[in-house]
């Protein structure tokens, strides 16, 4: 376990200074044309402040010695300051990040109850009428665009039946119940995808459980199928959907953007879009960072879990 | 021979027959759009702004008095163009810099490093990101979705190409003294076509939806150019007032995505044997 782990840590630790250099590196892509603008706004107001500017796109240093600078701000946790408020980066990424990982946690968890059950029913009854409904919805599921279900959901919950209400948002401190409300459509929207990925994945691990020989041994023994589904199969073929469950974990840090501009929550995904639009670049840069990095270590962290979970795969 | 075999099995589910249909009758709608469509995509009309469905405008009309069924037929050369020309570069990009890999192993490593880079990013925030960069457009939607999934074509191709190079007839083709592109092109490559084309069902299917979600969020497509996530776009502070300039786009998307992951399940069904029909 320690030469996986410590494998797994390096590769990671790579992975990261790759991602760090691309987020670094994207700045210098912005058109000539929208610097020459920016500058030319901050002409107006001072001297210092065009300098700072021309510091900042790296007209004025050579490129590797300004991501040795940025980086090891970033390793200290300074992301810079935003342009619009002149709050630190990782400030305003913290203040909000408790309404996306509330919505993650609650999207992902609704699709595990649903995703588990409705995979293995697949599996057990294969072939079945019932089998090919579920993989039906399942790549219905699929391929709902988030914005769409979530605008359909709006127009069926909030104004025609008038049952929620949509736009106004409570922390889940101050008011539980409101806060839960409010995020009910969101979260169902967000986890629908990951609910049909987790449908599928645990009706193809099951599928692949319920042909192997330990299997066959317990219904050979006479135990009811129900013991042999569940008792026997069902655990080990859970250890697959472990993994899918925290890969779709990670998609979801990249819908969360989505979702949070269609329900108006305000997340980090609408922090970044609001600093897109605004070309608020270091608050663009900081969010993009903070959200790969989140993605790398929660992807991390299921392949550690899985090994943990599998014996076989430590000492690969 | 087999796989013509498999895909007359696919051919024979009906899911996959009306994904197919469905998938031509979109096609032929946005080749034929300038004939097809009652109105002019762009045509404005104060009178008639945000006419429901109608005799007139069987999809009702938007803000602008615009046709929606009319925006949504011009609308399939946009999106299912952007996602055609955008899958078709990461192909090109993603699959030549596979075979590569699959053949050198210093090459091999390096790009390994590289796309796993480009794998730490949920495909729609790296999407998004490039958008932020480049600007909105129908030119940075194409490049932004090639990013996305170059890495996915580069990870298939690699591995049919690792793969397929342990086989048997490689190495006897190794024997007899073929060069290394010759083995390539005579033996690996029409082997790895198959995960390809699969790959490519299912990630069009993805570029729909990213292009779409682009648009919708105003960092893609933008208006007066019809894609179906711009129509949605420009329909969502009337949400209330008009919604089928909402409802009626996202259904087009969905009816689209769908038949390509119908199509792609049952390609991958047909072709890939390790996943056969149990």
């Amino acid at each position: 376990m320690g030469a996986y782990l410590a494998r797994r840590l390096a590769a990671t630790a790579l992975t990261l200074l790759g991602v760090s250099a691309l987020v670094f590196g994207m700045i210098r892509l912005v058109p000539g044309t929208v610097v020459e603008q920016l500058l030319g706004q901050a002409a107006i107001a001072s001297p210092e402040v065009v300098a700072s500017f021309r510091a900042y796109f790296g007209l004025d240093r050579a490129a590797h010695v300004q991501y040795a600078q940025w980086l090891g701000g970033v390793v200290r946790g300074d992301l810079g300051v935003s342009w619009l408020s002149g709050r630190p980066v990782l400030g305003l990424f913290l203040e909000r990040l408790p309404v996306s990982a509330e919505l993650a946690v609650l999207a992902v968890g609704w699709s595990l109850l649903l995703g588990i059950p409705l995979g293995t029913g697949a599996a057990v009854w294969r072939g079945g009428t019932r089998d090919s409904a579920i993989r039906l919805a399942a790549t219905i599921g699929l391929s709902l665009p988030a914005f769409w279900q979530g605008t359909v959901l709006i127009l069926l919950f909030s104004i025609y039946l008038g049952w929620m209400p949509s736009l106004t948002w409570a922390p889940l401190s101050e008011r539980p119940l409101a806060n839960l409300i409010t995020l009910a459509l969101p979260a169902l929207t967000l986890g629908t995808a990951t609910a049909a990925m987790i449908t599928r994945m645990s009706r193809s691990s099951m599928l692949d459980v319920l042909g192997r020989d330990y299997v066959r041994t317990a219904r050979a023994k006479g135990l009811p199928e129900r013991d042999v589904t569940f008792r026997h199969a069902l655990r080990n073929a859970l250890i697959p959907v472990v993994t899918v469950a925290g890969v779709q974990l990670g998609y979801i840090v990249g819908g969360i953007v989505v979702v949070e501009d269609v329900f108006t929550l305000p997340g980090v995904g609408r922090l970044l879009l609001d600093a897109i639009f605004q070309r608020d670049y270091p608050v663009v840069q900081g969010v993009i960072l903070l959200l790969g990095a989140i993605f790398m270590l929660l992807n991390l962290g299921v392949d550690l879990l899985y090994a943990a979970l599998d014996p076989r795969l430590r000492r690969g | 021979m087999a796989e013509r075999a498999a895909l007359g099995r696919a051919a024979r589910s009906p899911l996959f027959v009306g994904a197919c249909v469905m998938l031509g009758l979109i096609i032929l709608a946005g080749a034929l759009a300038d004939v097809v469509a009652p109105y002019s995509p762009t045509a404005v009309g104060a009178a008639q702004m945000f006419a429901p469905p109608s005799g007139h405008h069987l999809l009702g009309t938007d803000r602008f008095g615009r046709d929606v069924l009319s925006r949504i037929l011009h609308g399939v050369r946009v999106s299912l163009g952007i996602a055609g020309v955008s899958i078709l570069a990461a192909l090109a990009v993603g699959g030549a810099l596979g075979l590569l890999a699959g053949v050198g192993r210093r090459v091999d490593q390096v790009l390994g490093r590289v796309m796993d880079v480009f794998f730490a990013f949920p495909p729609i925030l790296l999407a998004i990101a490039v958008a932020a960069v480049l600007g909105a457009g129908v030119g940075t939607a194409v490049i932004a979705i090639a990013v996305v999934y170059g890495p996915f074509f580069f990870r298939v191709v690699r591995g049919s190409v690792l793969v397929e190079s342990t086989q048997a007839y490689v190495e006897a083709a190794e024997a007899l003294g073929a060069g290394r592109l010759v083995i390539l092109r005579r033996h690996i490559l029409p082997n790895v076509v198959s995960p390809v084309v699969v790959q490519t069902a299912v990630c069009l299917s993805y570029a729909i939806l990213i292009e779409s979600a682009l648009s919708y969020l105003g960092v893609g497509v933008q208006p007066p150019l019809p894609s179906w996530g711009t129509i949605l776009n420009e329909g969502k502070e009337f949400l209330a007032l008009a919604p089928w300039v909402s409802l009626f786009p996202g259904a087009a998307i969905v009816l689209a995505v769908l038949a390509f992951n119908i199509v792609g399940d049952g390609l991958r069904d047909a072709l890939d044997p390790r996943t056969e029909v149990r």
